[in-house]
């Protein structure tokens, strides 16, 4: 799936996507360049749902490029990009959260319950997001982040990436039918963490 | 990561299709039309739209300059890394092997002296392992490391 997010440099067709692909398969490299500046942004965004620290999500998503890099000639011709990279990525943020569990029993650091994240204390608007309204950027930031990680995960794929049902099963690996359950009890909790927000601003 | 959100009911199933775009155009008629007669429902279905319009107005801010640089020099660096140490471990190993079978081989060399010699070698092969060991781990929990200093 091409991307279409604003400012991640012009959206690429799905043809234009596969004849990149097959480029960087033969090994041009500006092909694979080309294909990690549509995807940069977008990867950094979606590892900051679980890294919830920029530089640790530009790690991330370093990691995540390289990986598909050394093994794009597993991409099967025919299969969706977006998909599987962003499954690459999570699969580097999960591993990358799990040492950063084992780091934290033998820290003297307190870290959150729920993925042994760091709590955004420093994060302002979220990563570096950019709304008219700064106000409702930060609401919405602070909404997502206080979030499970499967529900944050799952918003995240949907709402920014714009990855349909199969997509998102794709990614988490996970039947349709669960990702419409998650995606609707994201939502609903999303929902209520902005409701007193949004209550305010009417 | 396991799944504890209850199971949706048929409507609300068709609530996600219908706000999700993941509906066939039949489906689509038939929901509209229940829409317009349950006001519940489409209170909800509007409630969802605006939680969608709210998240992706939001934009993510693209990298800068400074993290793009980042980005492909470790990018390149760990492409050599990788390869570099490949080479040097494979022809060190063989190096190693050859020379060592050498030594040991020479009729004139005396037992005790074979025997410092492979000392010697698992020695300075555990000591390098350390250091680089030690050298790795600071490297990947250096916070700084991105820094252009």
């Amino acid at each position: 799936m091409a991307s279409d997010q604003p400012g991640s440099g012009s959206p690429l067709t799905v043809a234009e996507e596969i004849r990149l692909i097959a480029g960087a398969k033969h090994g041009d490299h500006g092909n694979f360049q080309t294909l990690v500046e549509q995807y940069m942004g977008q990867a950094i965004g979606v590892a900051m749902g679980y890294t919830r620290n920029r530089e640790d999500a530009i790690d991330m998503a370093q990691d995540a490029f390289y990986r598909v890099y050394r093994h794009l000639d597993r991409f099967r011709e025919g299969e969706r990009f977006a998909p599987w990279f962003f499954r690459i990525l999570r699969n580097c943020c999960l591993n990358f959260l799990a040492k950063r569990r084992r780091r934290a029993q033998i820290s003297i650091h307190p870290r959150d319950e729920d993925d042994g994240g760091i709590p955004l204390t420093d994060s302002g608007p979220g990563p570096g997001a950019v709304l008219e309204d700064k106000e409702t950027g930060k609401a919405v930031w602070a909404a997502i982040d206080a979030l499970p990680l499967k529900h944050r995960e799952i918003l995240l794929l949907r709402h920014f990436q714009d990855l349909d049902y199969s997509g998102i099963a794709e990614v988490l690996e996970i039947p349709i039918g669960t990702v419409m359950s998650r995606l609707y009890h994201a939502r609903k909790k999303m929902q209520a963490l902005m409701d007193p927000y949004m209550e305010g601003r009417r | 990561m396991s799944d504890s959100d209850s199971p949706l009911t048929q409507r609300q199933m068709q609530l996600m299709a219908y706000v999700d775009d993941e509906m066939p155009a039949q489906e689509r008629t038939e929901f509209e039309q229940q829409l317009a007669q349950d006001s519940d429902l489409a209170a909800e279905v509007a409630e969802f739209r605006r939680l969608e319009d709210i998240t992706k107005a939001l934009q993510l801010a693209e990298p800068s300059d400074h993290e793009i640089h980042r980005f492909w020099e470790s990018f390149y660096n760990r492409s050599e890394w990788r390869l570099g140490w490949i080479l040097f471990t494979a022809g060190l190993a063989v190096l190693g092997a050859w020379g060592l079978s050498e030594l040991l081989g020479n009729p004139d060399l005396h037992a005790i002296a074979k025997l410092a010699i492979v000392a010697a070698l698992f020695g300075s092969a555990i000591l390098f392992w350390n250091v680089l060991r030690i050298k790795l781990r600071t490297h990947r929990l250096d916070r700084y490391r991105g820094v252009i200093r």
